[in-house]
């Protein structure tokens, strides 16, 4: 576990501390993604990982490799990672094979020879290495003779260890990514959606160790947005990579990635599956964060909750202790912490889907309600209610488009899952 | 051909762009740029040591004398003169230019900035071929501000046609005047273009040798070569460079400050332009008396000796072509010099920010505000003091070019640099190329149309000038401006004819080579 591991990684812009002591780790051939709001650390992060700028403290290992650490700071060139920015960033003067083939070291003598990059061995030849093409020649023999030298000599695929040749790798990759007829094109050709298969394809080229991708989806247009996603999220795992990605959409990051990081003011709030984050968040602000929310106030009795919705089966979600928290590890089943007494004011937190028409398939009690407003999405309907027995509180629930009530219709709520509690601030 | 005729004024007005690292910029590059950045420095700094060292009483003795005070009082009301006149003249022609709808609009922006590539000396001279009496305050201020008037035209047009008209509208409905809407609405956002390039205006003036000494009025820069060639008081030309220099700086200052009031105001209309009606004569009138006085009448006047069959026959071949390859050589040689030192101080500006980094970048602009004859008589000085073996040598002269035109390569170099986004050095480095080798794939391959324009705009510069030339140049050595000045301080019109012919000639090509430059980017 942790094919990429995190430790305590802090980072600052002068004195302003923009990552506090971050821990991360990401299991071997998984897509992370760290979500969070913008200004919240997160392409920071990604750039501290990729060795692009510098850490104040912290270490960063891939595949027992360290890359950055105390004294150490690898340069980005020889981390063996795979980069796809923001806005692609293709080389406007590079055709788009061209761009594909970038990362592939080309040489006069060996031009079919391909080496991974990333991956020095010690001595002068490693020192030339980054400096010199004819430094890439010289590494290559080295790492096939002596692959033992590497400490993350370990494939990660079978073919990994092949030596293709640089032509048809581009190929390959252009064939992948669905652009072959374009190889010949320049990059001011492409459509936005294009333009970010090509980078993709770029930075997958050299095989790299980790791909980190910098909120690649954000600039294209909705429609294209999710499929693209969708796409490149299978096109990543289809390569067994082990990636890293950035963003502040939520939607994004719970559909795509195995685990999912919640960032605020450079710290990792919580970190699991995307079923976790979402159904039972640390907080009430990661909770309003990855998706609507009905909030109300209530009293915790007895492993129940007693809210304008009645008394309510709720979970307790306490504070933990902070290094419980932000240990970095995919939290599962988390330790429930002791229940608080009776009696004690706690925020109750429900998603709007958990409230159904009707007390069928509620596991709760149920309360009669009025619909005040209706805002229709389509495929389903965000609808508003004045609860009967305190009409000042307002709930939300999300119906289904085909069984929608009308403005005014009195109905009946269930609920079918927990509540979940949270301490008062 | 448009590059070269955007002034200065727009290269060193950078874009801010938003691809900046937010970290500092490494030790080396920073001690690199301080250091060329230090060579531009040479010539000012040691003016100031060479007139300190005859005393402070002596200083103050020579400052008082009538001589020098005559000569300042000159130079001030020259100045002051041309730049009104050139404020008025070019306001008046870019609100034309923008306002009005005439035909051509785009050939008389072009025509209008013309006046710009003639250097001033050759338009004196020009004028002086058609009345060979022509001298003193009314002939120099007359020409100069046809020369200079193009500084305070181009960024007032831009201005006009970046404000927005908004406010304009705004103000007639609110019961204004078309004139008083536009002193209450249009002027303020203009004005600080406008104050911008006539203080440009003003620098030149100050700075410029060649016309006033062609038209025979004693300025500063007159006097600074008169007391350097009576070379018994050496002493006077630094103390006239050092008030010169005081003035020239005040002005430069000025002129910063009033560029950084630039603000842009919201709203995206501009003024429709109006019919001119019967009244376009007028317009067209106005538009065309600058590039006619500035360009026209001299060129013409300098084609009709050209073609005289005395001077033709006159024309000394051998002398003529040593001279065109000197030109071509210094040229050349302070082209490639400049770029190279404005290399790292461009790849710093561009990219990083803070305290320090404008310090350099401002050192490294010191020659914009440095007049040519200052330069070339500190370097004199300098030359004589630290390097005696290099006195009178090319590269004296070379470095007094790069020193000068400096400003130039790293505008272009800057932009150039800055206009690559950082993304792509961070994409070609997490794709396994070293840092030098990300500069050289990617930035420097990018940047190169902001290189070679630096490179040519130095060139063209450098073939022009006069003052420096002339205190600097080897003996011997003779380029096509030092040749013309010489023959038209004679009063031998007729002889100095093929040497203007050919600078104009040799100066269009950088210009032709300019206009080729295009984007590097792939199209297909």
């Amino acid at each position: 576990m942790g094919w990429v591991a995190i430790e305590a990684l802090s980072v600052s812009y002068g004195d302003t501390r923009v990552l506090d002591d971050v821990s991360l780790r990401i299991p071997r051939g998984s897509l992370v993604a760290v979500l969070g709001p913008s200004g919240c650390g997160k392409t920071t992060l990604l750039r501290a990982v990729a060795g692009l700028l510098p850490v104040a403290s912290g270490t960063i290992t891939v595949g027992g490799r360290l890359v950055t650490g105390p004294g150490v700071q690898r340069a980005p060139e020889k981390r063996g990672m795979g980069w796809v920015p923001q806005d692609a960033s293709l080389f406007p003067h590079l055709s788009v094979g061209e761009n594909i083939g970038f990362g592939l070291p080309r040489t006069k003598q060996n031009d079919d020879l391909y080496c991974e990059p990333g991956e020095t061995s010690g001595g002068v030849g490693g020192l030339l290495a980054g400096l010199t093409r004819r430094g890439r020649v010289a590494r290559a023999p080295v790492r096939v003779s002596a692959p033992s030298s590497h400490l993350a000599a370990a494939p990660i695929s079978p073919d990994r260890s092949r030596q293709t040749s640089r032509a048809a790798r581009i190929t390959e990759l252009a064939t992948l990514v669905g652009l072959t007829e374009l190889v010949d094109r320049a990059p001011s050709q492409l459509s936005g959606g294009q333009a970010q298969r090509v980078s993709l394809a770029r930075a997958l080229a050299p095989r790299p160790d980790l791909m980190l991708l910098d909120e690649p989806f954000a600039a294209l247009d909705p429609l294209l947005r999710s499929a693209l996603r969708t796409e490149v999220a299978a096109l990543l795992r289809g390569q067994h990579n082990t990636s890293l990605l950035v963003t502040h959409d939520q939607e994004e990051a719970l559909s795509l990635a195995d685990f999912v990081a919640v960032m605020r003011g450079g710290e990792i709030l919580q970190f699991g599956t995307p079923a976790d984050v979402y159904e039972r968040p640390v907080d009430p602000w990661v909770a309003g964060f990855v998706g609507d929310t009905v909030e109300l106030d209530g009293h915790w009795r007895d492993g129940r909750v007693e809210c304008a919705l009645g008394s309510l089966a709720a979970d307790w979600m306490g504070v933990q202790s902070r290094s419980e928290r932000s240990s970095g590890g995919p939290m599962g089943e988390r330790g429930a912490a002791s229940a608080p007494a009776d009696g004690t004011s706690v925020r109750v937190l429900l998603r709007p889907e958990w409230l159904t028409l009707g007390a069928r398939g509620s596991a709760q009690p149920t309360t009669d309600a009025v619909v005040t407003a209706i805002a229709y999405a389509g495929h389903d309907a965000l609808v508003s209610f004045a609860l009967a027995d305190a009409e000042k509180t307002a709930v939300r629930a999300r119906i289904a488009a085909p069984d929608l009530p009308r403005v005014g219709d009195r109905v009946t709520l269930g609920i079918c899952q927990n509540a979940l509690a949270y301490p008062l601030e | 051909m448009t590059e070269l005729l955007i002034p200065p004024l727009e290269t060193d007005a950078p874009p801010r762009t938003p691809g900046r690292y937010r970290f500092g910029a490494p030790p080396w590059l920073l001690v690199l740029a301080a250091l060329c950045a230090a060579t531009a420095a040479i010539p000012l700094v040691y003016l100031v040591v060479r007139t300190t060292e005859a005393g402070l009483t002596e200083l103050l003795d020579t400052l008082m004398r009538q001589r020098v005070l005559q000569l300042t009082v000159n130079t001030v009301l020259l100045a002051a003169a041309v730049t009104l006149s050139c404020l008025v003249l070019g306001t008046v022609c870019a609100w034309i230019l923008t306002r009005i709808r005439l035909p051509f609009q785009r050939t008389l922006l072009l025509v209008s900035a013309l006046p710009l590539a003639v250097p001033s000396y050759l338009a004196a001279y020009g004028w002086l071929v058609w009345f060979p009496h022509l001298n003193g305050f009314w002939a120099s201020w007359f020409v100069m501000t046809m020369v200079c008037t193009p500084y305070v035209t181009l960024p007032v047009a831009a201005a006009l046609r970046g404000a927005s008209a908004d406010l304009e509208s705004v103000a007639r409905t609110l019961g204004r005047g078309p004139l008083r809407a536009f002193a209450a609405a249009t002027w303020p956002q203009i004005r600080p273009a406008a104050i911008a390039g006539a203080l440009l205006v003003c620098l030149y003036s100050l700075s410029d040798f060649g016309l006033v000494s062609m038209l025979r009025f004693q300025t500063l820069t007159w006097g600074i070569n008169a007391a350097y060639g009576a070379s018994f008081d050496r002493n006077q030309a630094a103390l006239l460079a050092l008030v010169l220099v005081v003035l020239a700086l005040v002005v430069v200052a000025g002129e910063r400050h009033s560029r950084r009031q630039v603000s842009s105001v919201p709203g995206r209309s501009t003024m429709p332009a109006r019919a001119p009606g019967r009244t376009w004569p007028v317009y067209v009138t106005v538009l065309l008396a600058a590039p006619l006085a500035g360009v026209v009448v001299p060129v013409v006047g300098l084609l009709t000796r050209l073609l005289e069959a005395e001077t033709l026959r006159a024309i000394d071949v051998p002398r003529l072509v040593e001279a065109i390859g000197a030109t071509l050589g210094l040229a050349l040689a302070a082209a490639v010099i400049a770029v190279l030192v404005a290399l790292p101080i461009a790849a710093l500006a561009a990219r990083y920010r803070g305290r320090l980094v404008a310090v350099i970048e401002a050192v490294g602009f010191l020659g914009h505000a440095l007049p040519g004859i200052v330069v070339g008589l500190s370097l004199v000085f300098f030359a004589l003091a630290a390097v005696p073996m290099f006195y009178q040598t090319s590269l004296v002269l070379v470095f007094a070019y790069v020193v000068l035109f400096m400003p130039r390569a790293i505008g272009s170099v800057r932009s150039g640099i800055a206009a690559v986004p950082t993304s792509l050095g961070d994409v070609s480095r997490m794709l396994g190329l070293s840092p030098f080798q990300a500069w050289w794939r990617v930035t420097a391959r990018l940047a190169l149309p902001g290189i070679a324009i630096g490179a040519l705009l130095v060139a063209i510069s450098a073939m022009k000038e006069l003052p420096a030339t002339l205190l600097l140049r080897p003996t011997g050595i003779s380029t096509l401006a030092t040749e013309l000045w010489s023959r038209t301080a004679l009063f031998e019109f007729g002889a100095a004819a093929p040497y203007a012919a050919a600078l104009v000639l040799v100066a269009m090509v950088p210009a032709v080579l300019l206009s080729g430059i295009r984007g590097t980017a792939r199209e297909n």
